[in-house]
């Protein structure tokens, strides 16, 4: 994986196996935890298909289409086929390259068309998910400067087909959990707070679990939220916003 | 939202304006321009910038801040793309600073990277 590999060589790392006792435990044990749980069979995807979506994920980053559409005023208004890897379907694969390249600029009617062409609201949600950690995780391996990780290999099962009960669409564009529609088979789905991004993979439980515990060593505990001097890393909350406020501006994320 | 209720609870100033890229950040924030600065390196795969910015990021932030700094950026790789994905309304009690909020940081200006 030379491509990733850092050109500095400041670290001298080739995997993020090689920042152990530099990188705080939890954070790299959540990158373990996480690959682990993609291979898995999820609640609408089987196991092989969600590490096609992994590869599929970093095809998107080499697709012509993906990148004339970024470049255009309106994604909309430029048609074409990916460059894909064969291995999904054509709504699975214009919603990996669509969130993996272009997640500012989605739409309702997007998401509507996608249905209308097959891809279910939940299989939507649990592909959207695997999305945000494979890029988590990714966009971590090459900050450090360390090698991007291949995911395992693929275990064998059936999806669940889990669909939480309590599940509504109402002002979002998917169907979500609201905290007083939990029920117990949902499981453990809202800890101390629910805001709106902890509700977008809810339509998932296990999905919107998993996404978490990888995000919060990533960031801070939910519990520190509402600290604006949280001292829990290695720098202060003010420099943490300043990184998380430049990244999501660069994503166009006005959530 | 975070980053304005930080610097209003804590002794530093950071102007929101900065985030847009287009000038100097204004704020007094320690190493306020080598976070802008690597956090752009990182979202837009600028592998020169970055493999330049590593070796400050690490001087000034010492090796534990330098991978927690990479862990938030990474962090909202995946934070963005989810709140995204299903249009989830912006919460309630943000909702009356938001416009100003996106005003200022210029968030429209960009295109996804």
């Amino acid at each position: 994986m030379a491509q990733n590999q850092s050109s500095d060589g400041l670290l001298n790392i080739e995997t993020l196996a090689d920042l152990r006792g530099m990188a705080r435990d939890d954070l790299l044990d959540a990158h373990g935890q996480a690959w682990a749980w993609i291979a898995k069979p999820g609640t609408w995807l089987d196991g092989a298909t969600r590490v096609a979506v992994v590869r599929e994920i970093r095809q998107a980053a080499d697709c012509t289409l993906c990148q004339t559409r970024k470049d255009a005023l309106s994604p909309f208004a430029v048609e074409g086929a990916h460059d894909h890897l064969g291995e999904l379907d054509a709504a699975q694969v214009e919603a990996i390259h669509r969130l993996a390249t272009d997640s500012g600029r989605l739409s309702e009617s997007w998401i509507d068309g996608l249905i209308a062409d097959g891809l279910s609201d939940g299989a939507y949600i649990e592909i959207a998910g695997i999305v945000a950690m494979t890029k988590m995780m990714d966009g971590f391996s090459w900050g450090a400067g360390a090698a991007i990780a291949e995911p395992p290999a693929a275990e064998p099962g059936e999806p669940t087909g889990y669909r939480p009960p309590g599940a509504r669409k109402d002002d979002a564009w998917v169907a979500l959990v609201a905290p007083e529609d939990v029920v117990e088979s949902d499981g453990d789905l809202y800890g101390v707070m629910a805001p709106g991004v902890h509700r977008a993979l809810s339509l998932v439980p296990d999905s919107k679990r998993a996404f978490w515990e990888l995000g919060e060593p990533h960031y801070i505990p939910m519990t520190e939220l509402r600290n604006a001097d949280t001292r829990v890393r290695a720098i202060s909350r003010a420099q943490i916003e300043i990184l998380a406020s430049r990244t999501s501006a660069l994503h166009q994320c006005v959530y | 939202m975070m980053l304005r209720e930080s610097v209003r609870q804590t002794d530093v100033t950071f102007d929101l304006s900065s985030l847009s890229g287009e000038e100097e950040a204004a704020g007094t924030v320690p190493h306020q321009e080598l976070l802008l600065a690597f956090a752009e390196a990182v979202v837009l795969r600028d592998q020169e910038s970055a493999a330049s910015l590593r070796p400050e990021m690490i001087e000034a932030l010492g090796m534990a801040g330098f991978l927690d700094a990479c862990g938030v950026i990474a962090g909202f790789h995946g934070f963005t793309r989810v709140a995204d994905c299903a249009g989830v309304p912006i919460d309630k009690r943000y909702l009356e600073e938001a416009p100003a909020v996106q005003d200022q940081t210029g968030v429209y200006r960009y295109v996804a990277a």
